[in-house]
């Protein structure tokens, strides 16, 4: 018994290790800053953990990646509550969401090869441009891209139907050609 | 590479190389937290869980309150008479009064066939 709980918590461990800085990237670049992008990846390794280790762990994936959806989704929902709040005591803007976002991407160093400078540039326009896409259309987008889902697979991880999946994930391949092909 | 449909390809080639660099490139602080994120989440794993949580506490509360408002609305009422009263509520019957002023007189003819 307690090497079974043992199994699942290292399998568990596992899994984490090899998602989480993917999660992290994804919500990073939905959110634009550390702090929040952090717990958005954290609250959604404690669900999957509290509510579904007992799983079969090739559910694992798909669960996590809908959990990280509906975290994104409702911190969407939160801030626009909070935006409705400062617009009533006197405040247009949430100041913290004004900063630019190519200046919330640490730099990892001052002195870097010409290589890596350039594709630190291609990372941070590549951010920029994502950042600027409407919330669906930039995790459509990085799921169906980067993560590798089929369109039926991104729309269970998103709750949205698979037209709109195709809709979202054909206006963002646009919309990022149009900003970032001149440029890279 | 005039096709169109090329073109878009070495393109999202491109997005999807930079971005696995990017999570390759993660900085030494990022990767910290998320290791610390990651063995609290697994800490949370053994620790059972707590019924007695504020959350817990909270709904007990709630529905214990329920239940003694419900109780008070639920009792049922228990209409008493005052004393002295009963005449009253017999007289505003409207049954046939005769029945009551001749009562002696049955009572006592009910006695006397039971002795005859």
């Amino acid at each position: 018994m307690a090497s079974r709980h043992e199994d699942r918590t290292t399998a568990l461990e596992r899994f984490l290790a090899t998602h989480e800085r993917r999660a992290y990237r994804m919500a990073y670049v939905a959110i634009g800053n550390h702090d929040d992008a952090l717990d958005v990846v954290q609250d959604a390794m404690f669900k999957l953990v509290r509510r579904y280790a007992r799983r079969e762990e090739s559910e694992w994936p798909a669960l996590f990646t809908r959990i990280v959806q509906n975290n994104l989704a409702d911190f969407y929902r939160r801030l626009a509550v909070r935006r409705k709040w400062r617009q009533w005591f006197g405040r247009t803007e949430d100041d913290d969401m004004n900063e630019d976002p190519l200046e919330q991407v640490e730099q990892p160093g001052t002195h870097q090869p010409d290589e890596q400078l350039s594709q630190q540039r291609a990372m941070q326009s590549l951010d920029a441009a994502l950042q600027k896409l409407p919330l669906r259309q930039q995790q459509v987008f990085l799921l169906r891209q980067w993560e590798g889902l089929d369109v039926a697979a991104t729309a269970q991880a998103m709750g949205v139907s698979e037209g709109s999946v195709k809709t979202h994930y054909s206006r963002a391949v646009q919309s990022l050609r149009s900003q970032l092909e001149d440029h890279w | 590479m005039s096709d169109p449909k090329q073109q878009e390809q070495v393109f999202l080639q491109r997005v999807k190389s930079s971005l696995d660099e990017s999570e390759a490139q993660l900085d030494a602080n990022t990767l910290r937290d998320l290791r610390l994120a990651r063995h609290k989440a697994l800490e949370s794993l053994h620790k059972p869980r707590r019924l007695w949580q504020p959350v817990t506490l909270a709904a007990v509360a709630a529905t214990v309150a329920v239940l003694a408002v419900s109780l008070q609305f639920m009792h049922p009422k228990i209409t008493t008479t005052p004393p002295g009263m009963e005449d009253m509520v017999l007289l505003s019957a409207g049954d046939d009064l005769d029945l009551y002023e001749n009562l002696d007189f049955y009572q006592w003819l009910e006695l006397e066939n039971h002795n005859g």
